[in-house]
Formats: C-alpha cells, structure tokens, sequence
C-alpha cells in the first residue's frame, strides 16, 4: 500500500509554512497550520474582524488570510483555502495525532526547532514523517536529542519559495532516517505536490543555497575587479548566459539583502573549511546598505536598486553607486560583441561565443562562470555524494538556471574548459583530471534531447569517477520536440505534430511547432492521427513535454490572408480545425488531452473536444481570440454554447441567456486562467477535468484515464441535432449591455463589434427563440463571424499589433 | 371642485437592499403589515374601502402575480375588496395616490387606499428576464441607457461637479442620521415582524424573529472625503459613485385617499389634501431631469407659485439629477429633504412616492408647514410631482 497522506499539519505560519500549507490544501489534504498562541486580538481593526472571537489562532489566522493578497498568488484556486484549518500550539498540538506528515516550519533558529521537535514527539502518531523545512540548520542537530524512533522518521525537507512555483524540493535526510519512509514520501511529494527532488547531504546551506549564494559572491568578487556597476553585472549575467531574468544582484533584491547575507553568513560561520570562505563575508559597502535597511523589496523597493518616480511621475529604476553611496539612472555598459550573441538563441553556444572574446565583460563573465564549476566541483562530494546531477537539478529548479553548471561545463567542452581554469590556477578536486564526462550522452546534444536527458552520470570519490545510471521514473515519457521519423515510437509526424506510440494500445499526439501553434500540419496530423488510432489504437492523448501546450492558432498565416483578401483560405483553415476537432470529439475511442502552461485559444479549443482533459496545476487556459479582433473558431465558441444550453436543461424552459452570460464573459474577456483549478472554477473546463500539480506526470495519468474509458466500455458521443437557441432576442439582450458598456467606456466600440459576433454564435445566430438548431449550424456561425471579422480593418490592426509586439491592441 | 384627502400614510422604515432589515420578509407581506396599520390608525371600516391601487417597479417574483390583491388580502381585508397593481417605475408610489385622488375627485369612489411596496432584494432591477428589442438596438439604443449613465450625462450637460455631488450625498446622510437620531420618523413608521430562517440542529429551522423599526440606510460617519475616494460606479473616469447615488432598498408605504363626504361621514381624521398630480416626458438619455418639467405642471394645475413651498420631498436618484433640479428650478435647498433623501435613506422604486408622501406630510405636521411637493425622476425619462396642502 502507498503512503496516504490525507491529513497533515504545518508548525510555523510564517511565508513559508503558510505557503506550504496553502500548497498540501491544493493537493487536497486537509492541512492544520500551527503558530504561537495569541495573548491577544490584533490590535488593526480589519485584521481583528478576520481573527474573529478566537484570537488565539491569530498568527495563523492572519496568515491564511494573508496567502489571499501575496503575490505571486500561493493559491490555486480560492477553495484551497477551506482545507487550511487555523490553530495554535497551545491548544491545538493534539491533531497531531491525526496527520499523516508533520511539517515542521519554524522560525531558523536551532533551540526553537529543538524545543518544538520535542513536542511533537508527544503528540505525532508512530512511523508518521515529520520534516523541518529548514535552509540552513543540520538535521543530526535538531534531532540530536530526540529519540531514535522519531529520528527514523525524521528528515529535511527544504521548500524553496514560493514553493507553489519553485519546483525544487531538497530532502535531507537524518543520518537514522528510514530509506524506505523517505523514499515513499518522495514519491508522494513528487507527484502529488509536483516538486522536483534532490537529495543533499547534511551540509551547511544544502545544495542550491550553497552553490547559488556562491554565485552571486563570486559575482561580487569579481565586479570590483572589472570595474563593472550594478546594472551591467546583471545584464551580464542574466539570460545572456542562461540564468534567471533578474540576474544576480536583482534576484538579491527580491529575496532580500539581509536574508542572502545572513545564508552566506551561515556559510561563513559553519564551513570553516570552505575553499572560499574568505567570499562569504559579504563587501563593506554591502553590509552598509543593510544597516541602512535598503534591504531590496521589502523595504519600500529601495535596495541594490531603487524604484522612484522621474520629474514627469513616471517609474524608474535606479542604481545604486557604492562609490558614491547614491542612487542614479542606470547606465549599461555594452560590450562590442553583445548584439551578435544576442542572436544566437542556443545557449550553449552562446555562452561559448562569449568565452571567445578577450575584453573586461568576458573575462568578467568567465570567472565568474569558472568560480562556480570550481566551487560545485570542490564541494561535490561533500554536498551531493559526488553526484553532479542533484546539483544541476537543485540550481535548475532552485535559482531557475537554463543549465546546471555541470550540465554547462560538459556541453562548452569538458577538456577545453579544465584546461583554462588550470591556466588560471582554478582550484580543483583530485578527481577533475582531463577526460571526465558528467554526464552521458552529453548535456545539449542532439542525443541528449532524443533521450530526455541523461540516462548516465559520474559519482566522484577522492580521485575518482565511476559511471553510474540514472534511473528513469516509468511516468515520464520522452516526447519528440521535432520531426524525429528516426524514433522507432513515432507512429506519424510532419513538421509540426508527431503521433507516438506510448504502449498499452495508446498513442500520443505530440504538438512541436513553435510555442505549439495551431497551424496546418498540425490540423493534418489531428486529422490522420484520430483516422490511425481508430485502426490500431485503443485511445489518444493529446500532450507534450514542453513548457506550453500550445500558444494558440498561428496568427501570422491568417494576418497574410487577411492582406490578399483570401478569404476562402480562411473559410478552409477553419473547416479544416473544425472537422479535425469535430472527428475527436465523436471518436470511436476516448480521447484525452493533457494541458499545461499555456493552452490559449486554439489550442484551448483542442482541450474543449477531449473526452477528458488531466491538466497540469499550473494550466493557463482560456480562449483569448478577442485580444486579435476575433472569435474561437475551431468550435470553442460552439463547445461553452453548448455547455450552457445543456445547464439551462431546456426541458425545464429555463432562459438559457444567464447561462450564457459566463461562456460569453469567457470569451469576451478573453479570461485566462491563473491554474487549471480556476479553469473549471470559471467555467471553461468541464467537473470532469483531472487535475496533476505534477507537470510530470500528465501524460502518464491521461494514458491511465483512457485505458480505464477503454477497459469500462466507452461510448462515443453523438453530434447534438436540436438545440433550442436563445437566438436573436438572445443577441438583443447582450446588446442592450454591450451599448451600456461603450457608454461606460469600459470596453471600446470594436470591443462591442467583436463581441456582438461571439454572442452571435452563443445565441444561435438571428433565429426565433427557441428555434432548434445543430451542433453544425453553430460551427457555420462560427465561421461566418471570424471572416466577418476579418474583413474589418481593426481586426487586422490588431493581429498586427499583437506580432510586432506581443501585446493586445485597444483599437 | 371635490377634494382628495389623505388619511394615515405610513410607511416600512426602509431597509438596505440584500443586507438590510427588510432582506428575508416579502414585498406582499411587508406591504399588508402597512395596510393593517392604516386600516387601524385611520379607524376606517375595511368594508368601505372600494379599492387598493399598489405601485411596484419590478411587479414579477415575489411581487408578481398582482401584488396589490395579494398584499390587500393578507391583510386582512375582506375579499370584496379589490386591488389592482400599477407600474409607472420610480413614481408609481406617488402614481397611485394620484389616481386614487382622481377617482375621489372624479367622484367615482369614496375611499381608496394607494401606495406602493418594492423588495430589490428579492427581485433584480430590470426583473428577472430583460430582453432586448431589435427595433431599439437599431434605431434608438439610447433608450436602454443605464440610469447611472443617465446621471452620467445630467452631470455632464448640467455642469455638476464630483465635489458638488458628494457634498450633497454628505448633507443627506447628516441629515438624515440626525432625523433617526431625533426620532423624527416615528410617528410615520410601521414597525416590521421579521424572522430569519437558518439551518437549526438535526436538521431542524431555526427561526429567529425580530423586529425592524428603522432605516437602516445612513451612514452618520460618512464625510466628504471618503465619499470623494470611492470610484466612478457606471463610467471610467466619470463623477456617478455609489456613494453619491441612492441605495437599493426594500420598503413599503400606503395612505387611504378619501373624499370629503366619506371623511365627515367616518369622522377621519385626514392630514392633507392632495391638490394636484402631474407627470411629464423628457429625453430618457437624460432621464433624471424629470422633476424639471413635472413639478411646474403640477404647481400650475394646484394655482401655486413655487415661493409658496414650504417643503419639498425629492427623491435623490443620483446626487447629480437632484442637484441638476434643484438650480434648474432654482428652488431653495433649505426646503428640500429636510430629513435626508434616498442618498441616505433608500429608494425602493416602486414604494418611493409612498413613502416620500408620509415623509413630507409628518414633516410638515411636524414644521407646521402649509403646502409641500413630492417629485421624482423616472427610468426612460419622466418626471411626476404631487402638491399637497397641509390640514
């Protein structure tokens, strides 16, 4: 039997433990989260009115109530609220006795952890985990004193924040920790909360926040040198060489001046042997600033840089001047060969480009880069077992580097790059000698990506290096993100779209065009993908491993036959998506599509006609064609009217029009979901919609969803014939409120064109009320308005708008 | 020529629409609660009343199905007795005492009873199906113009400023506050039977009762600058807020309307004489100037001179219309909702010229005051105003 983790609770309810609980509350375990008593109300009037009459679950109470504010939003969906119950260690220890998994959260500091580990001991149920999310304390102290049945159940697990988008988990375990306890609350943490594990040793900081702060010092070590300010170290050391967009001094800014200090002060104090030790000592101008408490932005954005207002009002963004001890408009110094490594979108060989050149930045940039394969390779050992994986996944996943640093190293060249840091007298391990390969196949190679990564790595010990394997989860299917006929799996595949065989009578439909758009070969392989698997397939999914499910309907094609007035090929673009969703829709075979990231307009659509859809936690759907002047086309308008005549049940003669009233707010907003939670909260998905805050794991259960349809007999749908529409008083109801929001000004007058043709399609077209019409007259409709709508100039404008600059236009 | 005379108006004390005192009681069976009150305060033998003329706004749901027979009947009155239910929007409360008094006047009948009863909790503005017209789409969409659109475009061509509208919404909820505060309302509020139903134990209701007694509209620590942060409610960078408009309000209100014979006959004792009723049409783009044309009708068909006005009642709307009448009129402010107005106190469509008509005839009882008006604007643009003589 697996792990079941119904109940759990979180002890601290600070910006992590409230966080973690709100997280356990999406995953739908009911989750206590715990603080100190409160002697007494808030004294703040609004917080007082939400602590109520028990004020001594204030702290978690306030905290709860907090999650709802912070951004970026901790919370799936508004109901994830109701499994968080508020309580106080005074009272309320005994539900301990209740959970499943004990996380404790409290404040970092080693006698508090003690204190409270001990009393958990009291209350905890036997063989129940109990974790400390700590960053920076040793576990073999915190549970120095506790009896070694707890410390057989006792482990790290370090959440990194915000822990809903941070998909980095490091487990830490306690030297008495049961492998067996461990690895099942891994499996659970994984694919229930969707977090990526890394195991790191007992070290100080673990190993993101040792490798990651490192970076940030050695950056800081060596921007001095160069003589670079501020805003250039960060353009320096942001995308351009594969890190996060805010770089390095930003990203200290937002996680805060003294919170970064004090993790490096840890280092400082507790690894009295690290080689660089003497770099965790923060600079003096560094240690002014905290001391000023311009700590980043927290403290009124005021930090390495600072948010104020120009002489017109507007925002700018200052710099800080050390020399100066002021703030000033920031100057970016440019390197001569930065717009040309700008173009190269392979980072690798980006990077590479940039280690060719001579000047002050790419010296700047390589020692900054050496420092870190150095330092990671030093500490290898002590933090990882000598695995460079757990390293490059916790930097990956923990400070959202495209590229771990030993993945970086192998694919710039192993041997090239160790030859260089010995010319610079890099310090090295025993086992760096030339001829080493982290990983196999090599990280960014062709055979790299066609496997899914690396199937081998090393383990270093000493002067060492063995090869060891990587196992491979069996719910993690390797997608093409190409045209790889060479895949002996791909069943079908053009230019954009791969059909894969994924084993038990399943195929899966694989999008890759660019950011997954809908374009023609796409519709071909819908098409002859659901012909194929209706001959020898039992079931389709419908998903890929990339970041986005698909970005929506190519644009660009239908901007150019907009241009030559083809509005023929329009008309067959569009029958063509219709009938390839149509024939999924009414498939022999149970269809089920997997979205994930983004799954807009039609791409959207593409999910709508599944028989079921196992989104991703984190699915941003919605059908946003309204943002370009049109309509979803692809039968999306026609599946949510649909929807909403069914939920009117018109045999009851209810009015279909307030049921309409959401799908149109759906599309007349063009309503993007903030989490596949809220895509069925808001209407667009249907109940039946499965959700997995794993992204890993979608295609896996979606096969597993099929495969159950096909083993319980599944029958296909049937095309509605009539469907008794709200027709043109329908469109003349809308109307009334559209003219009412033009008057307002709360849309624009082209709004109200656009979306008096989507209610258009809702109601029916211009019938009687009540008259029964087909499914097909809907997808007639459909048509009919998009090319009415691309025939207006505004329409074009505005998809022309969105190409050049990836914004909607107001028009 | 005959005189129409009023005769007990009362009134529901007002409650805010949703969250108000009002929020769980029926439109029919707060109104027959008035109707009962009347009957008794008045003495009036209930068997002589010839009819009940009921103004409702939204007359569907709850207040559907005739309002007035129903209200009449739960009332207690004998089933001889009939109702009829009529819709002129926001002035039909004012509507039926005039056609109660034309009757009278006409010499048809001799004791009518009229008002009006309106829940916006129970049933949306607009009802609970508005469609809309093809015909009016296309050639004249402007009649379906929000009313706080309309107010929008008052401002506008009137020239009322956001300080202006907020100052006055201020003043209304003072005064307002302050009549409660004194007690002046009394003497023309029924006080409200209200229960409330909730999940009990073991699955049993539980229901608890209380009463309702006062507006529950005011707000007494309202100050112009708060209502001068709130945010433009209808258009994007418009003055119209929903701090200067008036509230959605549950209430009821009812007065009987007599002749002279029927009054010396039943020894009544009658609080005015209704002099004379008149409506008017402006643009409904508009809307909120009714009064504009109404009230000089009215005063005409009463041989009055507004100088001779002692009080008036006018139902704030919006803050802009009521400011847009007052200096288009030029009639004196200090005249004008003495107690406060819809601002602070509601404005329950249908009920509102009923309840205005009570207002204004205690007031003046109160003030010893001789002639008064009651005036209203009305959705798609109208006007009505009433002139009363005091007894």
């Amino acid at each position: 039997m697996s792990l079941k983790i119904r109940r759990a609770a979180v002890l601290g309810s600070g910006v992590m433990g409230a966080q973690i609980a709100a997280h356990l509350g999406a995953a739908g375990v009911r989750t206590y989260l715990l603080d100190l008593a409160s002697a007494e109300a808030p004294t703040d009037k609004a917080l007082a009115k939400v602590v109520g009459k028990n004020f001594r679950n204030a702290r978690a109470v306030v905290a709860i109530e907090n999650l709802k504010s912070l951004k970026p939003s901790p919370l799936y969906s508004a109901q994830a609220l109701s499994n968080i119950i508020p309580g106080n260690f005074d009272d309320d220890l005994s539900v301990l006795a209740e959970c499943d998994w004990i996380i404790e959260a409290v404040i970092e500091r080693l006698d508090i952890k003690r204190s409270i580990h001990k009393r958990i001991a009291e209350y905890a149920r036997p063989h129940v985990p109990v974790t400390t999310n700590t960053s920076g304390i040793s576990l073999s102290e915190i549970a120095q004193e506790l009896p070694e049945e707890y410390q057989q159940r006792f482990f790290g697990t370090h959440f990194f924040n915000p822990p809903r988008y941070m998909r980095l988990l490091e487990v830490i375990p306690h030297p008495n920790t049961s492998p067996k306890l461990q690895s099942d609350l891994e499996t659970w943490m994984s694919e229930r909360l969707g977090k990526g594990i890394v195991h790191a040793s007992d070290s100080v900081n673990f190993i993101a926040n040792r490798i990651g702060v490192f970076a940030s010092q050695a950056v800081m070590q060596h921007m001095a040198t160069a003589g670079l300010n501020i805003e250039t170290v960060d353009n320096l050391t942001g995308p351009l060489i594969g890190h996060a967009k805010s770089a390095t001094m930003r990203t200290t800014d937002v996680v805060g001046l003294d919170t970064f200090a004090a993790v490096a002060r840890n280092t400082y104090d507790k690894a009295p042997n690290d080689p660089f030790r003497d770099w965790f000592k923060m600079p003096t101008w560094v240690d002014e600033l905290i001391a000023k408490g311009a700590l980043g932005q927290k403290s009124n954005s005021t930090g390495f840089y600072k948010k104020d207002k120009d002489a017109k009002g507007n925002t700018v963004i200052l710099a800080y001047r050390p020399e100066t001890k002021s703030y000033v408009p920031q100057e970016v110094k440019e390197f001569p060969w930065e717009a040309e490594a700008n173009k190269e979108r392979d980072t690798v060989k980006r990077i590479k480009f940039i280690l060719s050149q001579k000047d002050a930045g790419a010296q700047f940039v390589w020692a900054s880069i050496r420092d870190v394969f150095s330092y990671a390779a030093l500490l290898l050992e002590d933090i990882a077992g000598g695995l460079p994986q757990p390293v490059d996944d916790a930097i990956r996943w923990g400070f959202n580097w495209e590229i771990g640093p030993f993945e970086l190293w192998q694919a710039l060249g192993y041997d090239e790059v160790l030859q260089r840091m010995q010319a610079d007298k890099a310090k090295l391990p025993g086992w760096a000698k030339p001829g080493v390969k982290f990983y196999e196949p090599t990280p960014n190679s062709k055979e790299w990506s066609a496997s899914g990564g690396a199937t081998k790595q090393i383990q270093a010990t000493g002067t060492q290096t063995k090869l060891v394997a990587i196992p491979k989860p069996d719910y993690v299917y390797t997608l093409p993100s190409f045209e790889n006929k060479d895949d002996k799996r791909v069943v079908l595949s053009n230019r954009s779209a791969s059909l894969v065989d994924i084993g038990d009578g399943v195929a899966c439909l694989v999008f890759h065009s660019k950011m997954n758009s809908i374009d023609e070969h796409i519709i071909e392989m819908l098409q002859k993908a659901t012909l194929k698997v209706g001959q020898s397939f039992d079931a389709l999914v419908i998903g890929n491993d990339a970041p986005n499910f698909s970005a929506g309907a190519n644009i660009k094609m239908i901007l150019s036959a907009i241009q030559t007035q083809k509005w023929s090929d329009i008309d067959s673009f569009l029958r063509g998506f219709q009938g390839a969703l149509q024939l999924l829709k009414f498939a022999a075979f149970p269809t089920v599509s997997c979205p994930a990231g983004l799954a807009l307009g039609g791409g959207c659509e593409v999910t709508l006609h599944t028989t079921l859809r196992v989104a991703a936690g984190e699915t941003y759907a919605g059908l946003v064609e309204m943002g370009v002047g049109l309509i979803p086309a692809g039968g999306g308008t026609k599946e949510l009217a649909l929807r909403a005549y069914e939920a009117a049940n018109q045999g009851d003669k209810a009015d279909p029009v307030p049921f309409l009233q959401r799908a149109f707010q759906l599309i007349g907003m063009a309503r993007v979901s903030s989490s596949a939670h809220e895509a069925i909260e808001m209407g667009l998905y249907p109940q039946t919609t499965q959700i997995s805050l794993s992204r890993e794991h979608i295609v896996h259960r979606a096969k597993r969803a099929a495969l159950t349809l096909v083993a319980d007999g599944y029958v296909p749908k049937t095309p509605a014939l009539a469907i008794k529409v709200a027709g043109d008083p329908g469109i003349q109801t809308f109307k009334m409120a559209l003219y009412n929001m033009v008057q307002g000004r709360a849309i624009s007058a082209y709004d109200a064109v656009i979306a008096e043709k989507v209610v258009t399609v809702l109601c029916g077209g211009e019938v009687d009320s009540g008259t029964a019409v087909s499914e097909q007259y809907f997808l007639d409709l459909e048509r009919r308005v998009f090319i009415e709508l691309c025939q207006q100039k505004p329409t074009a404008d505005r998809i022309e708008h969105m190409l050049t600059t990836g914004k909607p236009l107001r028009n | 020529m005959p005189a129409a005379y009023i005769v007990s108006p009362l009134r529901t004390p007002v409650g805010k629409a949703f969250k108000g005192g009002l929020r769980t009681k029926r439109p029919d069976d707060f109104c027959a609660d008035v109707i009962r009150a009347v009957v008794k305060q008045s003495g009036v033998d209930p068997a002589l009343i010839e009819d009940v003329i009921l103004g409702c706004a939204m007359p569907e749901g709850d207040q559907g199905m005739n309002v007035a027979r129903f209200a009449l009947l739960l009332a207690g009155l004998p089933e001889r007795v009939p109702g009829v239910t009529v819709n002129r929007f926001c002035s039909s409360g004012l509507q039926t005492i005039g056609m109660a008094a034309a009757a009278v006047k006409a010499g048809d009948m001799d004791c009518v009873l009229a008002g009006g009863t309106e829940s916006m909790t129970m049933v949306p503005m607009m009802g609970f199906k508005p469609v809309g017209s093809r015909t009016i789409n296309d050639i004249h969409p402007d009649f379906y113009l929000g009313m706080g659109m309309t107010a929008e475009n008052v401002a506008k061509e009137y020239k009322i400023s956001r300080e202006d509208q907020d100052r006055f919404s201020y003043e209304s909820n003072i005064k307002a506050a302050a009549a409660i505060e004194q007690g002046l309302f009394k003497a023309e509020t029924v006080a409200i039977d209200t229960s409330f139903r909730s999940p009990g134990a073991n699955g049993a209701v539980k229901i608890d009762q209380a009463t309702f007694s006062v507006d529950d509209g005011p707000r007494a620590d309202t100050t112009v600058e708060v209502l001068g942060k709130l945010r433009p409610a209808f258009l994007a960078g418009g003055s119209v807020t929903a701090g200067n408009s008036s509230q959605m309000s549950d209430g009821a209100a009812m007065a009987l309307v007599c002749s002279e014979a029927f009054v010396k006959k039943h020894n009544l004792q009658p609080m005015a004489r209704l002099l004379s009723f008149a409506v008017a049409g402006v643009p409904p783009r508009i809307m909120g100037i009714g009064p504009v044309e109404a009230i000089p009708l009215a005063l005409k068909k009463a041989g009055l001179k507004l100088g001779q006005i002692d009080r008036v009642e006018l139902n704030e709307a919006f803050a802009s219309q009521a400011l847009a009448v007052l200096r288009t009129l030029q009639i004196d402010p200090s005249k004008v909702n003495k107690t406060g107005g819809a601002i602070a106190l509601g404005h329950p469509l249908g009920a509102t010229g009923a309840k205005l008509t009570a207002t204004l005839l205690h007031g003046m009882r109160r003030d010893k005051e001789k002639y008064g008006v009651v005036s209203m604007c009305i959705g798609t643009g109208m006007g009505a105003a009433g002139v009363f003589e005091l007894l």
